[in-house]
């Protein structure tokens, strides 16, 4: 019968129990529609990621290495000299010409455990389908499989010099052979290796998959094991995310949008802890009277939860299949191309009811405790100064990661919720001496009279805004930096792309093109540089290239550009660099002229005056002459070289632009949905306001104040609250657009973004953040059920 | 002269499926600076009967004049914002639960009338009755450091700052031990005729109603 009171009650607030489910129902879309975003993204990625390193974790390294160097390591692993290593396979990984392309050449050991496995279950998948792109089912892999054969990738399927097992999702022409044949391949003697993986135990793998589940591409955040140098001494030792930068960005991607997904589910938090606060509110007499009956606090609590968590157990439904629906638009949007097969799994459950019942049961636990226990001064200080001290670290301690710079947003945010209270003490203290009509002070008194019932809505809003104000100003800033950067870089009036061989044939006709005055030519490959995979360009870097690269005058010939990435992942300091040959100096060391912005580039890139390297262009770009047409010369220039792909500068700016706004779409989608909840949390801290002044107006009725009075007082009051979390989430967000720009951006990508304030990226959000808490403060949905619990007329 | 005219007054509550007829066809007059006791037992109309003096409802049938001067007003041919205003600007009403402002100061209270009629010019009366309601000391405190005597004295104080010509309270002295009620009923009754205001009061205490100048009892028949 008393569980029956309980449910009577939650049919008897309609509208609050209908914003409860549907703000934590938001939360869960959240979660849910990033975590099939992910999943999708993931598989993708995991296709082109090289599968050669599968179970791979470390790289090592030497100057000229060679088989027997090899074998003498393995001969230390086998007698146990190498601790923690748990596996270990020889690589050849070069690039050379075939065919007039550029292809990547790996060799594999196939006698190695994690090959002849992945052949025998075909678990691997992309690597086992015939020419048309089928699965090869596992007896035919074992029928076609020979030692001689190679795996190619799809623009490599005609390459006829060997029979080939099956093809390979790769984004740049790749051919994975045995060992001996990569060799044969790139016309290297039986000697020649170019690096060894091996298999470091990491003692939080479990730990990181699960990690990885629960908010997805986490793991790149977190610090990784490395091995114990003491038997590689000569050897130098590389983590595979440091040589995989694909791998590290997309991961990174992915975990800065599970961040801010999981924003929404902390808002919807504070939205249940409100819905709590009020309920109790409401309900404080019916436990009292059944306390009095005899039933334990303990039983009177327990029901209360487990109303709660009902109502979360149907949020995390509703959610589920919302989010599945966002889900397929986002990958529409954001990928541009239909989302087909985006499947529910066992996580999204797990994720969808933990995530909506632990919101829910720990918000109605938390408010609960509040309503009976005073609030701790030493404690809340206690943690804000633990809130700080983790902050700073993960902002100022590098060693921390990218999860370390998130640990600090969270810290962060954790720490402005909990100066709600004291600042809305201190209002209220200040709200004595308000000017202004009297109705006015009124209505601005009644917010902040009452800090406990207003400060966890208002710390969801604040959150909010100040969200949207930090990621709208690093977004602002990058765009910026990446229009400057394309405005640098897109100097030329088009730009050329084609086979080497083809655009060697076509240079001169090119050159010789009506319109067109100047023809630079890039020779750019992928190599090896101290066992970091680099593209090196090389290209006449005269003053005009040089500009392009934020250089004022021509590059000497020891100097070399580099890209942010390049300084990062070399771990530069001063302005000079020792390469080993054939890419080292001539000069004994390069001078690094300049360090430029390449934002999108996952690789290091370093770009060097012509040199030893082969010499067929792998791209060219042309100056007009003024005055000359463009479409013009692009059309002559199309009709004559039809094998090769001209684009004028300015299209590919606009499609640089296009594509930079479509992918922060799933960003502005997520911080609307967390908006969205935060105002839910405010009309019903709204609710908990009106609880409050039920007596107070009763006497303005009977005072004669008019419902246009009634009105203006709750549209006062409501801008009240709005400027005052617009204006607590200026700093916060500052804050957050901070730690974006010089911190997440620089460990997760490797480029940095110049912070600069954008009057636009802060109003926008304080516009909404305003127009919030007006419309949450003035609609009254549930009158009725206001009048139910609220109101203290009775008839005589 | 009659500042309160009210014949064949009628009224009832619906609640769901119920319907209760609280008030059947009840007269009422009242002579300017009179003041009047409603009595009868829990549920017999006496708060229904201040409710629609003050145009807070409207009656279902009957009539009812209220003359404060020169003009009358016939609440019963009134809509819902010219009882508002007529309410606004003529009557001063004392709660059961005093009704306080938590947020407003005591002297913030007690000139709330005064703000939301533009009569500033009546200030310094209105905090000469603090004073003499013995609480001109309290005058920057906030209801809750009141007692409940304190409160109410703070309350009757607001009903009667405007100057209204017509004051109601409803169980003004429901609420407080003997000697508050005492207090309270005496400055209200003394303060509103002083004033030359008409008292309304709905009472259940015996002592309050002996005091006013007329008394009419409620049945529940």
């Amino acid at each position: 019968m008393i569980s029956r009171a309980y449910w009577r009650f939650l049919l008897q607030s309609p509208w609050s129990t209908v914003l409860a489910t549907l703000g934590v129902a938001l939360g869960v879309v959240s979660i849910v529609s990033v975590h099939l975003v992910s999943v999708q993204i993931g598989e993708g990625l995991q296709q082109l990621s090289a599968m050669q390193f599968s179970g791979i974790t470390h790289l090592l390294h030497r100057e000229d290495l060679t088989a027997s160097q090899y074998f003498d390591l393995r001969a230390q692993w086998r007698s146990g000299a190498l601790g923690d290593v748990g596996r270990i396979a020889a690589f050849v990984d070069e690039e050379t010409t075939l065919e007039g392309k550029r292809v990547r050449v790996i060799g594999v050991d196939l006698l190695d455990q994690g090959w002849i496995s992945r052949a025998m279950d075909g678990a691997e998948g992309t690597w086992t389908k015939d020419s048309a792109g089928q699965d090869l089912p596992a007896q035919r892999q074992l029928e076609t499989f020979s030692w001689r054969s190679v795996w190619v990738s799809r623009d490599m399927v005609d390459f006829a010099r060997y029979p080939i097992n099956g093809i390979l999702n790769s984004p740049t022409p790749t051919i994975v052979a045995d060992i001996g044949i990569a060799q044969e391949i790139l016309g290297a003697g039986p000697d020649h290796l170019s690096y060894v993986g091996i298999e470091v135990s990491q003692p939080w793998a479990n730990a990181r998959e699960l990690i990885d589940k629960l908010l997805p591409g986490a793991s790149a955040g977190l610090p990784e094991q490395t091995p114990s140098l003491s038997g590689l001494s000569g050897w130098q030792v590389s983590s595979l995310s440091s040589v995989q930068p694909m791998d590290r960005f997309a991961q990174s991607i992915l975990f800065n949008v599970s961040a801010l997904a999981t924003l929404a589910i902390l808002v919807a938090w504070f939205l249940i802890y409100q819905v709590a606060v009020t309920w109790l509110r409401r309900l404080r007499s019916v436990f009292e009277r059944l306390h009095t009956l005899g039933v334990g606090n303990v039983a009177i609590a327990i029901r209360f939860l487990v109303m709660l968590a009902a109502l979360g157990l149907v949020a995390s439904v509703i959610g589920v299949f919302a989010g599945w629906g966002l889900a397929s638009w986002l990958l529409a949007v954001a990928i541009g191309e239909p989302a087909s097969g985006v499947a529910l799994d066992g996580w999204i459950v797990v994720k969808a009811l933990g995530s909506a019942v632990g919101v829910c049961v720990i918000g109605g636990w938390l408010a609960y405790r509040q309503q009976r226990e005073r609030d701790s001064r030493v404690v809340t200080v206690a943690v804000l100064a633990a809130l700080s001290l983790l902050c700073l670290l993960g902002v100022f301690w590098s060693a921390t990661g990218l999860a370390g710079a998130f640990v600090s947003i969270a810290a962060l945010s954790f720490m402005a919720t909990l100066t709600m209270r004291p600042v809305l003490d201190s209002l209220r203290t200040a709200s004595r001496h308000f000017a202004g009509h009297l109705l006015r002070r009124l209505s601005a008194r009644e917010l902040f009279w009452y800090p406990r019932d207003l400060s966890v809505a208002l710390g969801g809003l604040v959150l909010a805004v100040a969200t949207a104000m930090g990621v709208g100003l690093m977004v602002d800033s990058f765009r910026g930096d990446f229009a400057q950067m394309l405005d640098r870089r897109l100097t030329y009036d088009i730009v050329v792309d084609g086979s080497d061989v083809d655009l060697r044939n076509a240079l001169d006709n090119i050159a010789a093109t009506q319109g067109v005055s100047w023809v630079q030519s890039y020779v750019s490959q992928d190599e090896r540089v101290d066992g970091i995979r680099v593209q090196i360009t090389q290209t006449l870097v005269n003053e005009f290239e040089a500009k392009r690269y934020g250089l004022e005058r021509a590059l000497d010939r020891n100097e070399i550009l580099v890209s942010e990435q390049f300084a990062q992942a070399f771990r530069l300091r001063g302005n000079t660099m020792e390469v080993g040959a054939p890419f080292g100096s001539p000069y004994g060391a390069w001078t690094i002229a300049g360090i430029f912005r390449s934002f999108g580039d996952t690789q290091p890139r370093m770009v060097t005056s012509p040199g030893a390297m082969a010499q067929d262009p792998t791209s060219l770009s042309l100056l007009l002459r003024p005055g000359v047409d463009l479409t013009t010369v692009l059309e002559t220039l199309r009709d004559a070289n039809p094998t090769l792909r001209f684009a004028a500068s300015r299209d590919v700016r606009t499609t640089a632009l296009t594509t930079f706004d479509r992918t922060f779409t799933i960003t502005s989608i997520l911080i609307t949905i967390a908006m969205v909840v935060a105002g839910a949390g405010i009309y019903i801290a709204n609710q908990a306001l009106r609880l409050n002044k039920a007596a107070s107006n009763d006497l303005l009725d009977m005072l004669g104040v008019t419902k246009f009075e009634v009105w203006m007082m709750d549209f006062s009051r409501s801008m009240v609250m709005g400027v005052t979390a617009v204006l607590m989430a200026l700093p916060l967000g500052s804050g957050f657009a901070w730690i974006l720009c010089n911190v997440v951006n620089p460990r997760a990508f490797g480029w940095s973004i110049d912070l600069t304030l954008n009057v636009g990226a802060i109003a926008y959000p304080a516009m909404w953040g305003i127009v919030a808490s007006v419309v949450a403060g003035l609609i009254r949905l549930g009158v009725k059920e206001e009048a139910r619990f609220g109101d203290s007329r009775a008839a005589a | 002269m009659l500042l309160i005219d009210a014949t064949g007054l009628e009224k009832a509550y619906s609640d769901g499926a119920n319907r209760v007829q609280v008030l059947r066809g009840l007269d009422l007059s009242v002579d300017a600076s009179h003041s009047l006791a409603i009595t009868g037992p829990s549920g017999s109309g006496k708060s229904t009967v201040l409710n629609i003096l003050a145009g807070v409802v409207a009656s279902d049938a009957g009539e009812i004049s209220i003359t404060p001067g020169s003009q009358s007003f016939d609440l019963h041919l009134m809509r819902e914002k010219q009882r508002t205003q007529f309410r606004r600007q003529n009557v001063g009403y004392v709660f059961q639960f005093f009704n306080l402002i938590p947020t407003l100061t005591v002297a913030e209270n007690v000139l709330l009338p005064l703000h939301l009629n533009r009569r500033m010019d009546l200030r310094d009366d209105a905090l000469e009755l603090l004073v003499l309601f013995g609480l001109g000391d309290r005058a920057d405190s906030f209801p809750a450091h009141l007692s409940g005597g304190e409160q109410q004295r703070v309350a009757v104080a607001r009903a009667l700052a405007l100057r209204p010509p017509l004051v109601l309270a409803d169980e003004p002295t429901g609420n407080l031990d003997g000697k508050n009620s005492d207090i309270v009923a005496d400055l209200l009754f003394r303060h509103a005729s002083e004033r030359g205001a008409t008292l309304v009061v709905a009472t259940h205490s015996e002592s309050v109603a002996n005091l006013a100048d007329q008394r009419v009892t409620l049945g529940n028949d």
